[in-house]
């Protein structure tokens, strides 16, 4: 195949051209071909008006495929693109950059999903399957004729970034960002960074010393010229967008200047003990105190809630009597502060499961029954027993000791996911524990050994070598004896026969769970979250540390739980992406902003009152101005504006109308159409196709960006043409990606079902529903439950639809100033 | 497979770990040797509703007590398969003779224990009435729509 040339063929967009159409549609192996007649989609395709060449390709996305359509733009003169193929969630990128390669402006391309959206989620009706691809690529040619190209503008990058959490991977991301020449910020709620990792003993499988690997890191972060640390620190808002995020943080009061050299002075004195965090409440500390020995930065801290001293009463002055450096404040107060960042790692970690919550298992109960985080901390030389592994009952060594594995994960009560690194976190306490005293008998009770990393499986056999008995079956409950001894009673389930063992320690294996901040955090950025409240990334497999938000990256166990050695991967990795856009120093915007018709325009301000970001003004001619820079394109504007003075940039009213005509075209009375947001719903029936969730194929997804943009007019445009059901869906309140924007879309649907009440219609042929981008399955469930309703909805009653909406737009054209252009080729 | 009401949801049957908390926890397994609840459910998923479960003469000794779905780590309804499991042996006649005595004397009296001349003096002289005699006929028709219709007939 010939390669073409980046400049031949390029030729400059004609206002008054007539639309020239290529449909390529992709069989995507037999993704799509397997279970949609690819050959008959583009058959029908050449008969659309516009069309005036088509193709069926293997696969479009490969070298030969884009070529052939870079070939085409230039043999057939095409001036719009049709792609019938996967999500543009995908490929959009992809193709936008082949036809720019060939001269044509990027936006004038259009997809049809057939793969997601159809192929994928019809299996086994390949008829019905077919029909719905041809009404796809129906929808996309009619959008297709009305697109016109698009300048994107470049907005700068501030060269420096937040990261949020100072555990392991939060570390390595700021260190690796600030070796890179990057200024960055780095927040951390606790008193030190350190993370869980500094809590830990031994690290597995190499079984090196945690704290000792972790602490030059910790240092080094410390005293890094390019970084500024933020410790007792959380954020409380952030705002804006990549390249400029405007973070607010709140410092707690520390109490203790950073003058502070650490001498112990002031704890040797102070009156107040309360139970150590650091040591799980193992230890004891003092009111003012230091959270571990190698804690970073290492300024002491005074606990208020404990000191003497409150509310500005001096009862006590111990401590600023024996701090010879005077580092002691009492007058130091929570403070806010706010700042600009270009990126934002997000490396919020996890907190442990409550044991407790499983009562059968007595922790909190029985004495001798400990978590494995507190063992950590026992076996840990400095920890509150230096090393020496006691049950808490009577301060003896245990002769015998048993794990048991799977607390509070792998189940729907509590975590449904497996916790990933409970396993080999017990089997290398095991052999801590053999390591010292070898006599122990130590029993796992466990469902499976998951041991799938570099080096696992060979510190599993060492564990089973050195005498560690494994036991499958979890034991039922456990019974405390009055030595303080514990007695699991069970069934091993390899040997069928049933235990009842007692030993003289029990280690409750506890899962992991997201951070308890991290929900806070996930609605400052709009992140989207996963089954088990982990943060979710843009792409599973070739995105795993992107989210949906441009210039926003994940790391470490905020994602998912991970070991240490994945987390730190995971941070070097963010930092990578994160340097990317900040080496730019620019990123280009999409250009789908709002314009303003002047001439349309009344002045009335609603679009000022529902805009998310402030991004419309009404100038001294009270006329509607928008801010280029600050308007992000969500449409909330254009759906509110009754005079259609409002043009959405590349989500047009009319292209949004002409996509309901083909629509409609066919049988709209047997049919569902759907409007889906693209960062939640959009994405939440991606991911219902790629899980392969089967749904009714009568259902037809029109994108916007914001289910904000769905305005009355599109609905009532849809019955009139004879839809029997009506779907607006978006992300969840207080999870929509232009903050409040689908608040509106609620308000729109209130209204719009008044109207349809009104008219005497069934209110319950329009519906609305949140939908997530992990809710797949809640996306198939609302189809079949729409599939049902369609059944129910007889002729009359979309023949009555047709009459009122058409009556409706009647009146509502003598509204409308008359200057609105007719679309220049509206197929009707 | 039949008109008993399942009283479980099967799909939650696939969810199941083979954690052995249910066995460990069954106090029936304990004292009755091969009762194994666990072992249910793994060939429940791999067979099916086999015959040989609804002939064994084990199933009875399930009492119901639930403590293996509280502890279950899914929540799989244990108890509510092996009822399901008795109904459908019940139907087939598949029934302990023991438990068989027990429903014939209670469609025959329309009492599980027979009030014995012992009993009645106990009450005459605690001035407690007389005791009535039930409506066996309904009793039966009770047994018969729960799918005993065989074993009251077969005599």
């Amino acid at each position: 195949m010939k390669r073409l040339n980046r400049n031949q063929g390029e030729h400059i967009y004609n206002k008054n051209e007539e639309p020239r159409i290529g449909v390529y549609v992709c069989h995507c192996g037999l993704n799509i071909g397997g279970s949609v007649d690819c050959e008959a989609v583009a058959k029908y395709a050449s008969k659309l008006l516009g069309v005036v060449h088509t193709e069926h390709q293997l696969y479009t996305c490969s070298e030969p495929g884009q070529e052939k359509i870079k070939q085409d733009i230039v043999e057939h003169k095409l001036n719009r693109i049709v792609v019938a193929a996967c999500s543009p969630r995908m490929h959009e990128p992809t193709f936008r950059s082949c036809i720019k390669a060939a001269g044509l402006n990027q936006y004038l391309m259009e997809m049809a999903n057939i793969r997601e959206h159809c192929s994928w989620v019809h299996l086994h009706e390949k008829p019905e399957a077919t029909e719905k691809a041809e009404d796809l690529v129906g929808m996309a040619v009619a959008r297709a004729r009305l697109l016109s190209p698009q300048e994107e503008i470049e907005i700068p990058v501030l060269r420096s970034a937040l990261v949020i959490g100072g555990g392991v991977a939060g570390i390595q991301a700021a260190l690796d960002l600030a070796d890179s020449g990057y200024g960055v910020i780095i927040v951390e709620k606790e008193p030190s960074i350190g993370g869980r990792m500094a809590q830990i003993d031994k690290t597995f499988p190499t079984m090196d010393c945690s704290i000792c690997i972790l602490a030059p890191k910790m240092a080094e972060l410390g005293r890094h010229p390019k970084i500024k640390l933020m410790t007792l620190t959380e954020v409380t808002g952030i705002n804006g967008y990549v390249g400029r995020f405007s973070v607010t943080v709140k410092h707690k009061a520390r109490y203790v200047k950073d003058d502070c050299s650490s001498c112990h002075e002031c704890v040797e004195v102070c009156p107040q003990h309360a139970p150590n965090e650091f040591d799980i409440g193992l230890a004891t500390r003092k009111a003012i105190y230091l959270p571990f020995a190698q804690a970073v930065p290492s300024t002491y801290l005074i606990d208020m809630d404990l000191c003497l001293n409150k509310n500005g009463v001096r009862v006590c002055e111990k401590c600023v009597d024996a701090c010879e450096r005077k580092c002691i404040d009492f007058n130091d107060t929570d403070s806010e502060e706010a700042f600009e960042v270009g990126t934002i790692i997000v490396a919020s970690g996890v907190d442990v499961f409550d044991a407790s919550e499983i009562p059968q298992y007595l922790y909190k109960k029985a004495p001798n029954v400990i978590t494995s985080l507190e063992f950590e901390r026992m076996i840990n030389a400095g920890g509150p027993t230096h090393g020496r592994l006691i049950r808490p009952s009577d301060h003896e060594t245990p002769k015998s000791v048993a794990f048991i594995q799977c607390i509070g994960s792998r189940s729907s009560k509590t975590n449904p996911y497996c916790s990933n690194v409970c396993c080999m976190n017990t089997i290398k306490d095991s052999l801590l524990i053999k390591e010292h005293w070898p006599d122990t008998e130590i029993k796992v009770f466990y469902i499976d050994i998951r041991a799938f990393g570099k080096g696992f499986e060979d510190l599993f056999q060492r564990a089973k070598l050195s005498g560690v008995r494994f036991i499958r079956g979890l034991p039922g409950e456990i019974v405390q004896l009055k030595n303080g001894n514990l007695k699991l009673l069970g069934e091993m389930t390899l040997m069928n026969e049933l235990y009842d063992i007692e030993t003289e320690l029990v280690i409750l294996s506890i899962g992991i769970k997201p951070a308890a901040g991290s929900s806070d955090l996930r609605k400052y950025l709009s992140l989207s979250i996963t089954g088990g409240g982990f943060f979710m990334v843009a792409h599973p497999k070739l995105k795993p540390v992107d989210t949906s938000i441009r210039g926003v990256f994940l790391a470490g166990c905020a994602e998912g739980p991970k070991d240490i050695k994945e987390s730190v991967t995971q941070a070097s990795a963010a930092a990578s992406r994160a340097n990317i856009i900040m080496h730019r120093g620019s990123v280009a915007v999409e250009a789908i902003t709002a314009r303003v018709k002047e001439e349309n325009c009344t002045g009335c301000g609603a679009c000022v009152r529902v805009c998310p970001y402030q991004a419309i003004y009404l100038n001294d001619e009270k006329k509607a101005v928008v801010v280029d820079a600050a308007c992000m394109g969500c449409g909330t504007c254009g759906a509110e504006c009754m005079y259609e003075a409002i043009t959405m940039r590349h989500f047009t009213d009319e292209q949004i109308l002409a996509q309901i005509d083909a629509f409609s075209e066919h049988g709209p009375e047997k049919k569902i159409l759907a409007f889906n947001c693209n960062w939640c719903s959009y994405a939440g029936a991606d991911f219902a196709g790629v899980s392969r969730m089967q749904y009714p194929p009568e259902v037809r997804i029109i994108r916007t960006m914001c289910s904000g943009r769905v305005s009355t007019r599109f609905i009532e445009h849809a019955f009139s043409r004879g839809v029997a059901i009506v779907l607006i869906s978006g992300c969840h309140i207080g999870d929509c990606h232009y903050i409040n924007a689908n608040t509106f879309t609620e308000k729109r649907y209130n209204h719009m079902r008044k109207i349809m009440k009104q008219g005497g219609l069934d209110i319950d042929r329009l519906h609305l529903v949140w939908i997530s981008a992990s809710e797949g399955q809640r996306f198939q469930e609302k189809v079949e439950e729409l599939k049902r309703k369609l059944m129910s909805v007889p002729s009359i009653e979309i023949r009555k639809g047709i009459r009122y909406f058409k009556e409706r737009k009647e009146k509502s054209k003598k509204l409308i100033p008359k200057t609105r252009e007719p679309a220049h080729v509206r197929d009707t | 497979m039949s008109g008993t009401p399942e009283l479980f949801n099967r799909k939650d049957f696939y969810r199941c770990l083979q954690c052995a908390i249910c066995t460990g926890s069954c106090p029936a397994a304990r004292v009755i040797e091969g009762f194994n609840p666990r072992e249910y459910i793994l060939k429940y998923i791999l067979y099916g509703e086999q015959e040989e479960l609804l002939k064994s003469d084990m199933i009875w000794c399930c009492t119901t007590c639930q403590i293996c779905q509280e502890r279950c780590p899914h929540g799989i309804d244990i108890s509510g398969f092996l009822i399901h499991i008795m109904n459908l042996a019940a139907e087939r006649g598949n029934l302990p003779e023991e438990i068989l005595k027990e429903i014939r004397l209670i469609a025959e009296t329309g009492r599980s224990i027979k009030p014995t001349a012992h009993t009645v003096r106990i009450r005459e002289e605690l001035g407690l009435k007389a005791l009535e005699q039930p409506d066996t006929e309904e009793i039966r028709n009770i047994l018969r729509e729960a799918g005993l219709k065989g074993m009251l007939d077969q005599k």
